[in-house]
């Protein structure tokens, strides 16, 4: 940071005092006519939407609605996911009269409007953006604006593949909230899907919505204080400035956002996980992260994880924050290759030849405490224990002690009534000094990961992480795989029970 | 703690300020204040003379069992909290003459053996407290700067002692001691001596900033400040110069403020909490996490709109608004307020 950077400043100040917006009004008759019969088969369909029969359907028309709508995006691209999305309907499409008579007439007309579709012209925001762009100075700074993260690279071609745009910078929001000012900004779709921010506190002299002709839809700006000290200037009405729809669309917009509904999202994968899933649960919080993929992380929140934290200096980029700490668009890094804990295989590397006499020894307590509790209940040995001498056996932490990952009590007594219980006392001393020698070895390695990710997320551009939502990072050294860092979007409020062995893993959203 | 005492003061003669109302000698002072950037010197732009007028007039708020309670909803947050602070000390600093008898209250209060640099002309002393003495009925710390070389410092002079946070330290058997670091060249253009001395020397928490350290480090660093009426070639200082952040590199050991990182723990009950006359939260996440803490300190919360936790903050904001004694304060802190910002503005009971 400089005294430049202070300079700077003036100008968010001046965008703030200065930004105009306008709006442009673009015509597509074929996609209005895909919105209304969308609209209203979801409609019809009502809390049926969401049963396995229509959840895929309905999600990936939505998705396609929305990749037209709000993106300036080439034809060629938005036929291929209009052929996705033709794939998955069409073999359906002669059952549901039978099985959805009320939908049927309504699915069939859209099956048949997407046909019509895929034969046509599909880049008229391009075609808008690119006229738009034309008319501004050659040396005008201009951003388009893309809320959806995995629309930015098919965005950044689009751009590419149009002369006059590939002076364009293609950013999504999460860059509107850095000190940089831009001319103009073009924004796709209706005000509202975006954060607020984008226009209470502009990051341009001009914002430049571009929707179709039959959106309707204005920025309002909010009071989010109580009451405020009146400022001496006022700030100018803007209201108007963007309602360019001139008739109603005869749908509600809204209805086909793609935007998950947090909670349906996080139960529906935990179903997904507890119908493929043997062995013990544990109560866990779902995280919502970019491009709809969802981590379960413990309750218990004075555990921790590792974020990309990429407003803190350099060497602290890569940081351990518990729980409680995470936030929504902070970055979260997870073991995307390798499987499993990425903690393990450096932890065994730096263990060197005992590594393999130690996991078989934590294998082994383990076990046979399962095989005990399977055998006798665990309420009778959560009795055990407490007779043989622990202090905190209870319900979440028997399940905690038979999860392969975990390494040992916290407390030597608890540990020691562990092997009391499952008929290996006599062991219970050299076992309490090999799981300790596994536990300061994981420390070790999480010392080394975070080394070796530190190295890597300097050398990377971060930017593209602000901007992108979600980065690899290939870890060097034998069995290292790799860690991505993503975006974290949501953070549910209540908590779920999750099989113990899906915690920390990232799960991919259904295609 | 409440808002300290004020006494006005006799303007210096051929100083930058002359003026009876500290406020306004501190905000004519920052008129006075030009920043270099590209090798140019400018005057501070409105937004940055809002938010330092903002913390000066906040300082002049009247003394009362209430606190203010002040919340600024901004485009972007940075530099906003290093300005208000900034602009809070200034005038606390223009306006008090309570500071040299705190830190003779500070070395009264230290045990014996307590580590301080005695101040000379030109060099400093490692020394250590001895203690209080009587010498001819008048009272004088005694100190101890090498092997049994004792001084007495009278109380009036207490400025020449700069009490170190360090636990311990051996003294040499000789030493010829090091160079007294000049004071700010920034401050000298505010305060006149002994007043530099004093504010340079001696401790206060006027402040505590709660936010990214390294965020609030990087703009207390690295903006160089001048002052119209000085030959503009070098800088004089920074904004560091007026904020004296303990945690932050600064010539002399006094502080003025101090940094709290909002990933911190929470501060134990043992002594060692801040106990700042304000708090400024930068950003609705320290808002949030710290909040509850230090009920009878003023605050400022700095909510970035760009922030996600932003409307979170603000209804946390308007909670704390909606038990507010009084928002007609006598003296209004504002002015002209920059476009995009919005301020709300109460005193809620202590």
């Amino acid at each position: 940071m400089t005294s430049d950077t202070f300079h700077a400043l003036a100008e968010v100040y001046q965008c703030s005092e200065e930004c105009d917006y306008t709006s442009t009004a673009v015509e597509f008759p074929a996609l209005q006519r895909f919105s209304q019969l969308l609209d209203y088969l979801i409609r019809i369909l009502g809390d049926a939407a969401e049963d396995d029969f229509w959840h895929r359907i309905i999600r990936t028309l939505r998705r396609l609605w929305f990749d037209v709508s709000a993106a300036p995006l080439t034809t060629d691209y938005l036929k291929q996911q209009v052929t996705v999305a033709s794939r998955l309907v069409q073999p359906v499409v002669a059952l549901v009269p039978t099985s959805y008579p009320s939908a049927g007439s309504y699915f069939s007309a859209l099956v048949a409007q997407l046909t019509q579709m895929s034969l046509g012209k599909l880049d008229y925001l391009l075609d808008e953006a690119a006229q738009i762009v034309q008319a501004y100075p050659a040396d005008t700074t201009i951003a388009l604006l893309v809320k959806a993260g995995r629309l930015l690279p098919a965005t950044v071609d689009a751009a590419q593949s149009v002369a006059v745009l590939r002076r364009c910078r293609v950013v999504s929001p999460a860059v509107l909230r850095e000190d940089c000012c831009f001319d103009r900004i073009l924004v796709f779709g209706v005000p509202h899907w975006y954060p607020d921010f984008v226009f209470s506190a502009p990051r341009a002299k001009q914002i430049h919505v571009v929707k179709y002709a039959w959106m309707r839809g204005v920025w309002r700006p909010r009071q989010f204080l109580a009451a405020t000290v009146k400022p001496a200037t006022p700030i100018r009405e803007r209201t108007e400035m963007l309602e360019t729809a001139k008739t109603e669309p005869g749908f509600d917009l809204d209805n086909l956002l793609p935007q998950p509904n947090w909670s349906d999202l996080a139960s529906r994968i935990q179903k997904e996980v507890d119908e493929a899933a043997t062995g013990d649960t544990v109560q866990a919080r779902a995280y919502i992260l970019e491009d709809d993929w969802v981590v379960f992380l413990e309750a218990d929140q004075s555990a921790s994880v590792l974020v990309i934290d990429i407003r803190e200096e350099a060497a602290n980029h890569v940081r351990r924050v518990e729980l409680s700490e995470l936030e929504r668009d902070m970055f979260l890094l997870l073991r995307s290759e390798g499987g499993g804990d990425y903690i393990v295989p450096i932890a065994d590397g730096i263990m060197g030849a005992f590594a393999q006499t130690a996991r078989e020894r934590q294998r082994r307590w383990k076990s046979m405490l399962r095989e005990r509790v399977e055998a006798k209940g665990r309420k009778h040995i959560i009795a055990e224990l407490i007779k043989a001498g622990s202090q905190v056996a209870n319900q979440l932490n028997l399940s905690n002690w038979m999860w392969p990952r975990s390494i040992k009590t916290r407390d030597e007594q608890d540990f020691r009534a562990i092997m009391r219980v499952i008929g290996m006392e006599a062991e219970a001393a050299e076992y309490w000094r090999t799981m300790q020698q596994i536990s300061e070895a994981h420390t070790a390695a999480g010392h080394k990961i975070r080394e070796m990710l530190l190295a890597q997320v300097n050398a990377k551009d971060l930017s593209e992480l602000q901007r992108r939502g979600i980065l690899t990072f290939e870890l060097q050294g034998k069995d290292a795989g790799s860690l991505t860092a993503f975006r974290i979007r949501h953070i549910a409020d209540k908590t779920t029970p999750v099989t113990i062995w899906r915690l920390g893993e990232p799960i991919e959203p259904e295609q | 703690m409440s808002p300290r005492k004020r006494q006005l003061r006799e303007p210096a003669a051929n100083h930058t300020y002359a003026a009876e109302d500290p406020v306004e000698a501190a905000r004519k002072w920052f008129q006075g204040l030009q920043y270099l950037a590209s090798d140019t010197w400018s005057s501070l732009p409105p937004w940055a003379r809002f938010f330092l007028d903002l913390g000066s007039g906040l300082a002049a708020l009247p003394n009362s069992d209430a606190r203010f309670f002040c919340v600024v909803s901004v485009p972007t947050r940075s530099y906003v909290s290093v300005l208000v602070a900034a602009g809070y000390i200034a005038t606390q600093a223009v306006s008090g003459e309570v500071t040299l008898a705190e830190h003779i209250a500070a070395l009264r209060a230290a045990p014996p053996g307590t580590p301080l640099y005695l101040l000379g002309k030109k060099r400093k002393l490692r020394a250590t407290l001895v203690g209080q003495v009587s010498r001819a009925g008048r009272p004088y710390f005694q100190v101890t700067t090498a092997k049994g070389e004792e001084r007495f410092v009278q109380p009036d002079q207490a400025s020449t002692l700069e009490i170190l946070e360090r636990g311990t330290w051996s003294l040499p058997r000789q030493q010829t001691g090091r160079e007294i670091e000049p004071p700010s060249p920034l401050l000298n253009t505010l305060l006149p001596e002994p007043d530099l001395s004093i504010f340079s020397n001696t401790s206060h928490q006027d402040c505590l900033l709660i936010g990214r350290r390294n965020e609030l480090e990087a703009e207390a660093l690295s903006v160089s400040l001048g002052y119209a009426t000085r030959v503009r070639s070098e800088p004089l200082g920074t904004w560091q110069d007026i904020l004296r952040i303990k945690e932050f590199p600064r010539p002399r050991s006094g502080y003025r403020s101090q940094v709290l990182a909002r990933s911190a723990q929470a501060p134990s009950s043992n002594g060692d909490v801040p106990q700042p006359a304000l708090v400024v939260f930068d950003g609705p996440g320290s808002f949030l996490r710290w909040r509850e803490i230090w009920q009878k300190a003023h605050s400022v919360a700095v909510l970035d709109r760009g922030d996600p936790n932003f409307e979170e903050g603000c209804l946390a904001a308007n909670e704390v608004y909606a038990q507010r004694l009084d928002t007609r304060l006598t003296r209004g802190p504002v002015n002209t307020i920059p476009p995009g910002v919005d301020v709300m503005l109460c005193t809620v009971r202590q």
